[in-house]
């Protein structure tokens, strides 16, 4: 099987993490020469965030108190998962990668220069009104009224601009997938979208 | 609170001693060395995807890209406690990586010194001339042509951005390896 590179988007309430782990299982079963190096930048993170360093002493307290974090941060961590984990040999999964527009290069430079056959940018797509009906539905203490209010509008804001960014780059495609019903009938979706 | 650590940078010509200079002052204040060409060769050695494809770009004279370069320098930065000194040297030969590294710091709160060393263009042939011995291949003088004209090009607008900040502090680099390593500490407040 050609080697695989697809970068998932989707606002909060998607299935973003649930179509990444199932089109990751997908891979796995169909092309056992080939490994997935899935990457998911909140849980990197979280981990940089364990150790003791004082970059890692700060980012802990912006993720518990709020705040910004700085740019170059995110890119860091993604730069420092790809120069230890990728071989060249494995599909890659990206989740949580260039969630605004100036690190849309970045990430395209970085996948052009491990030459990766194809890039496909899966956007998932759900209506505000379904998305506030799943969070509210989950049970995670960070899903209150207000912050996944804020939480979407940063989605609009931020996000969005990136995945139109991402059209300028005539190698990659953005597949805009209708995730509004199971989880199974959207990675059919996926599936297609990436002729697999 | 532990005592805040120290960020010192060396900049200046080829063969204006910032390596021998760097090493000297990381020594002295028993800091980490950061050499980017070091961390550079060793990703090359590590038979990685990353090392191979480097290498395939320095064999086809392109130079390292940015991301790549700022991803050498931040790794050591973020590994840094609040209380250790670090010494750079040969990093931010391009504007983007001088602006990254100031702004890295800044968030950081952390402050940080780029130490100029200053010689001039004769000084610099001549002792890239004494470095490589008698003995030239037209290659070698294309490669230090291409340093050179690198420099001029690349580097001296990340010295002049130092400069506009206020970070910078030039020392000369035509005195014996000795006198210039007692005017840098001087430069950065240290005893001898």
């Amino acid at each position: 099987m050609e080697l695989q590179t697809v970068i998932f988007y989707g606002k909060a309430g998607a299935g973003k993490g649930t179509q990444a782990q199932l089109l990751k299982k997908y891979l796995e079963e169909r092309d056992t020469e080939h490994p997935v190096l899935y990457v998911e930048t909140g849980a990197a993170f979280r981990d940089f965030a364990k150790q003791s360093s004082f970059t890692a002493l700060r980012v802990k307290k912006v993720l518990t108190e709020g705040g910004l974090l700085p740019e170059f941060l995110p890119v860091w961590v993604w730069t420092d998962i790809f120069v230890k984990y990728i071989t060249e040999n494995e599909h890659i999964i990206l989740d949580g990668l260039a969630r605004n527009s100036d690190e849309v290069p970045v990430l395209a430079r970085a996948l052009e220069f491990y030459q990766r056959p194809s890039v496909n940018v899966v956007v998932l797509n759900i209506t505000q009104e379904k998305a506030l009906e799943r969070l509210r539905g989950r049970a995670r203490s960070d899903d209150s009224g207000e912050e996944i209010q804020r939480r979407l509008t940063w989605y609009e804001k931020n996000v969005v601009p990136a995945i139109e960014r991402w059209k300028q780059f005539p190698q990659v495609l953005v597949h805009d997938i209708d995730a509004s019903e199971t989880p199974e009938e959207g990675h059919k979706r996926i599936l297609q979208a990436l002729k697999l | 609170m532990a005592m805040q650590g120290r960020t010192f940078l060396f900049m200046g010509r080829p063969g204006c001693g910032k390596d021998t200079q760097g090493q000297l002052l990381a020594d002295k204040i028993k800091s980490q060395l950061f050499s980017s060409g070091e961390v550079f060769r060793n990703i090359i050695k590590s038979g990685t995807a990353a090392g191979r494809r480097l290498q395939a770009d320095l064999d086809a004279g392109i130079l390292m890209p940015v991301w790549f370069a700022c991803y050498l320098f931040e790794g050591a930065l973020v590994g840094l406690k609040e209380e250790d000194n670090i010494v750079f040297q040969g990093a931010c030969r391009i504007l983007p990586e001088a602006q990254l590294f100031h702004d890295i710091h800044e968030w950081l709160g952390r402050p940080y010194t780029v130490l100029y060393l200053d010689i001039s263009e004769e000084t610099m042939l001549k002792r890239i001339a004494y470095r490589r011995g008698s003995g030239r291949a037209d290659d070698a003088e294309t490669a230090i042509h291409n340093r050179i004209n690198e420099f001029n090009t690349k580097t001296v607008p990340s010295v002049d951005f130092f400069k506009a900040k206020g970070t910078l502090v030039s020392v000369t680099g035509e005195s014996s390896i000795e006198e210039i390593h007692k005017q840098v500490l001087q430069a950065v407040g240290l005893q001898y």
